[in-house]
């Protein structure tokens, strides 16, 4: 049994300690917001934080995974300034990978909460989006620590 | 010049907030209760619904067809709730007569019939009212949502009344609004499907969850047409979670309780394949027969004028040749599909866009009637042409029969290797361009030969001409507006055993850059700015508006900065006209080429919701510079052989992607084209004109990796 914190809820789960974190909130516990892309850690999709940093899901076993807290998409407050900021700018397109854009913006102001242009472009620039959102993303980032701010 | 008048496009947090989200499969009829036709449905209770027939893959073409309905039944936007059809052969596309998303047409196409199932709903709500007011229904206004009788006052809500206009005849003929008097069509509204893609609650293909699921992989052959030989099934079960394997007909298959567990049976199989049908298939290969077709002659495209003649009187003469890779689609979702067979129906859910498609191949493959074929449809996480096909639908069916009818219901999900590997690709292209200029200036006379695969044979070999011509090959070569007399144009078709599908804006995609390319020559050997020698010589108002517009907005011909220049073209597709201008650098030691800057201007007739139109032209721009820049497919030993993001498949990431995109839209009460794809083919001839303006090299060999930007340099 694999003892996890998600979004401030204990879960525990009875699964192959080797299966990344991914196939266990997809497969397991039905916490489909985190996308699948790609396995090997290159586009980002499943962008997960892990003790409040980014890191992609499909590549962390779940067995690393224990007693960290780990937050989701669905563990990201509806008013979040980043969440509000993605419907303001109209950000998604598909939407598939923007769940994982999410959760590395809202990592990236964590670390840098007031980010300049170039900063935003550098710290997003693993996460994949084959819809060609990135010129809204980056506005979007910047509005969401602009309202962040107090 | 005078630039055409442009739609002000307000920015999305001043937009007008969405009509309701969008339900998922919700049944396969129309709803029930109230006044219904095919399309829509005023409820009792004043709900007022919209059956959606397209894939929702990132256009927003939920949002625009319901406006569409707003506007002409009088409700609010808001009021308005979009259901996803199930398949039913009376919510097909009436231009396809197909239930199809594809060629940028879930507006153009969809425009007309909304309209009208919309306005004649209202004359029926306005007869139901005027035979329970005792007035002639000539009294009688609407207002969003309510009947209203001004002279005495008299409002009745539209609920009120949707039960009798049930009742009355459908009116023969309706007269649609006036386009002054729209209240939603032409306006920024934000898009209904982007609240549960950012909240997380979206539910894409691969996120139906069924009671008793198991996820199924199929071992497919690495390479192209090999069987299996032998695989190892006891390693496979020995994979925790796996629960089966199964033999296909497609090769081995593993069922499992998680995705991952069936990956990694999949992987245990160790399955051994014989050689395929190619063995010594690689990129030389390929690269070497379409060079060999640029010496064939090709079927005849089109055929103007006397291009032997034009050549012989001409000054000037520029001859060119082009090679552009194959593509792959590349869509962050790989391909997916869910399926329950049962002894007696099959239920499907998948992102795909091709519904017509995917029953008649069930039927096919399962011996069931149509009526035991439900299919519903999920969101696509990009789509692009891919999830047209059909071949996930095969592999899960085949999995489904192998374990036997009644078993558990499956869902197959690709991962990235198997994505890649399966694709049906963009086709690598090669053309070959003479034309040169007579004494007046004019283009006096252009002979193009086009050669790569065909896009039609696989999926719509219908669509194919007597002659074998597939119009893909050639659509844009035919010069589109420019005045060129003399004209010939052939298209060579490779024969190859390489998958070919349809890939976002399709011939356009690789035609357009080299129309565009022979076209900046041919200004440079005229000794005429690349504006000014397109607007000369073409001919279609609408072709050089955009050019003007983007010119006007981009601020062509002032001075740049040091260590840069601009470049413009212009391709006409999918009814939509699109300049793009861009501003480049190239950092020679490094071989990178930055893209600064892009102004674009569409004219897609009228703009139904100018918010999406920008969206989805800009994202179509950052396609086209990713493809430009570093996308090749590569093969190796009879496949394919990149089968990762990264550093093997190379796609346009963030901090590469332009400082500055600007969309700006002309106004225009033209009939709607499309919107998803014409926003690609220009930028690419617009970067790499710019970049001949900038080192004197003109590119015709694509991606532009570093390697061949320091060769040349």
């Amino acid at each position: 049994m694999l003892a996890l914190s998600i979004n401030g809820r204990r879960y525990e789960v009875d699964a192959d300690p080797a299966t990344p974190l991914l196939w266990i909130l997809r497969d397991v516990l039905h916490l489909t917001g985190t996308k699948f892309g790609c396995g090997a850690g290159q586009c980002w999709s499943c962008t997960v934080l892990v003790d409040s940093r980014a890191r992609p899901s499909c590549t962390l076993p779940a067995s690393g995974a224990v007693g960290k807290e780990i937050v989701t998409i669905e563990g990201v407050a509806e008013d979040h300034p980043v969440k509000r900021a993605w419907v303001a700018e109209q950000v998604p397109q598909c939407g598939y990978c923007q769940p994982g854009q999410i959760m590395r913006a809202v990592s990236l102001l964590r670390e840098n909460p007031a980010p300049s242009r170039e900063a935003v472009r550098k710290g997003m620039h693993m996460n994949l989006c084959r819809c060609g959102t990135y010129p809204r993303i980056e506005t979007a980032v910047l509005r969401a620590a602009r309202e962040a701010q107090p | 010049m005078s630039a055409p008048r442009e739609v002000a496009v307000s920015r999305p947090d001043a937009a007008l907030p969405s009509p309701r989200a969008t339900g998922f499969a919700r049944g396969r009829a129309a709803p029930v209760g109230g006044l219904s036709n095919t399309w829509l449905a005023v409820h009792a209770d004043g709900r007022v619904t919209l059956m959606f027939n397209k894939l929702e893959m990132g256009q927003g073409t939920a949002t625009g067809q319901a406006m569409i309905v707003a506007e002409e039944l009088d409700v609010e936007l808001g009021a308005v709730e979009v259901l996803q059809a199930d398949h039913d052969p009376r919510y097909n596309d009436p231009v396809f007569r197909m239930m199809l998303t594809g060629g940028s047409t879930g507006i153009a196409n969809m425009i007309e019939p909304l309209s009208h199932a919309a306005a004649a709903a209202r004359a029926m709500l306005l007869e139901a009212a005027a035979r329970r007011l005792g007035v002639a229904a000539s009294e009688l206004a609407t207002e969003p949502g309510v009947v209203v009788h001004s002279a005495s006052g008299r409002r009745i809500p539209y609920g009120e009344l949707a039960t009798a206009a049930a009742t009355l005849p459908a009116p023969r003929a309706v007269k649609l609004k006036k386009p002054e008097l729209y209240r939603y069509i032409g306006k920024a509204v934000r898009r209904l499907d982007i609240p549960p893609k950012v909240d997380g609650t979206a539910i894409f293909g691969c996120d139906v969850r069924l009671p008793g699921m198991l996820r199924a992989a199929l071992a497919w052959s690495p390479v192209y047409g090999a069987k299996p030989v032998a695989w190892d099934k006891t390693a496979a079960l020995a994979v925790p979670g796996v629960h089966a394997v199964l033999e296909t007909e497609l090769g081995p298959a593993v069922l499992a309780a998680t995705t991952w567990a069936a990956w990694r049976g999949r992987e245990a199989l160790k399955t051994r394949w014989d050689p395929g049908i190619q063995a010594g298939l690689s990129d030389e290969s390929l690269f070497a027969e379409l060079a060999a077709n640029l010496d064939k002659p090709g079927i005849v495209a089109k055929h103007a004028g006397d291009p032997a003649a034009g050549a012989a009187r001409a000054v000037k003469k520029v001859e060119m040749t082009f090679r552009q890779p194959f593509l792959a689609h590349a869509a962050i979702e790989p391909f997916n599909c869910t399926i329950h067979l049962k002894p007696d129906e099959i239920e499907i859910w998948a992102p795909t866009q091709y519904q017509t498609g995917w029953v008649d191949e069930a039927m096919r493959l399962t011996g069931l009637p149509v009526d035991r074929v439900t299919l519903h449809t999920a969101l696509a996480g990009g789509a692009f042409g891919r999830k047209a096909m059909l071949d996930v639908l095969r592999a899960a069916v085949g999995i489904a029969k192998a374990q036997g009818v009644g078993g558990p219901p499956l869902q197959v999900l690709y991962d990235r290797a198997e994505e890649f590997r399966h694709d049906f690709l963009r086709p690598a292209t090669m053309a070959r361009v003479e034309a040169g200029l007579d004494a007046g200036g004019g283009i006096g006379f252009w002979r193009q030969r086009n050669t790569g695969a065909s896009v039609l044979a696989e999926l719509l070999p219908f669509m194919l001409a007597e002659n074998g011509l597939d119009f893909t090959g050639v659509e844009g070569s035919e010069c589109q507006d420019y005045i060129v007399p003399n004209l010939h144009l052939e298209w060579v078709r490779h024969q190859t055993p390489v998958p070919i599908g349809f890939w976002r804006s399709v011939g356009h995609s690789h035609n357009c850059l080299v129309r565009e390319s022979v076209m900046d020559e041919l200004a440079l050997l005229a000794g005429e700015d690349s504006l000014e020698f397109r607007l000369r010589r073409l001919k279609n108002p609408r072709a050089k508006g955009v050019l003007e517009l983007a010119a006007e907005r981009f601020g062509w011909g002032r001075p740049l900065p040091a260590g840069r220049a601009a470049g413009i073209a212009y391709e006409l597709s999918f009814g939509t006209y699109v300049a793009h201008a861009a501003e480049v650098s190239l950092d020679k030691s490094a071989g990178k080429v930055s893209v600064h800057r892009v102004v674009a201007a569409v004219d897609c007739g009228m703009a139904v919701n100018p918010l999406a139109v920008v969206m989805q032209v800009e994202g179509a721009a950052i396609m086209g510079l990713s493809a430009l820049l570093g996308e090749e497919v590569a093969f190796a030993g009879g496949g394919i052989a990149t089968t990762m993001f990264g550093t093997a498949y190379q796609m346009l990431r963030m901090a590469d992607s332009p400082l500055v995109m600007e969309v700006h839209i002309v106004e225009s009460t033209e009939a709607c084209g499309g919107a998803g794809e014409p926003g690609l083919p220009a930028i690419l001839p617009a970067v790499t004109n710019a970049l001949r303006r900038l080192t004197g090299v003109r590119h015709t060999i694509l991606p532009l990796t570093p390697e061949r930007l320091k060769a040349v340099a």
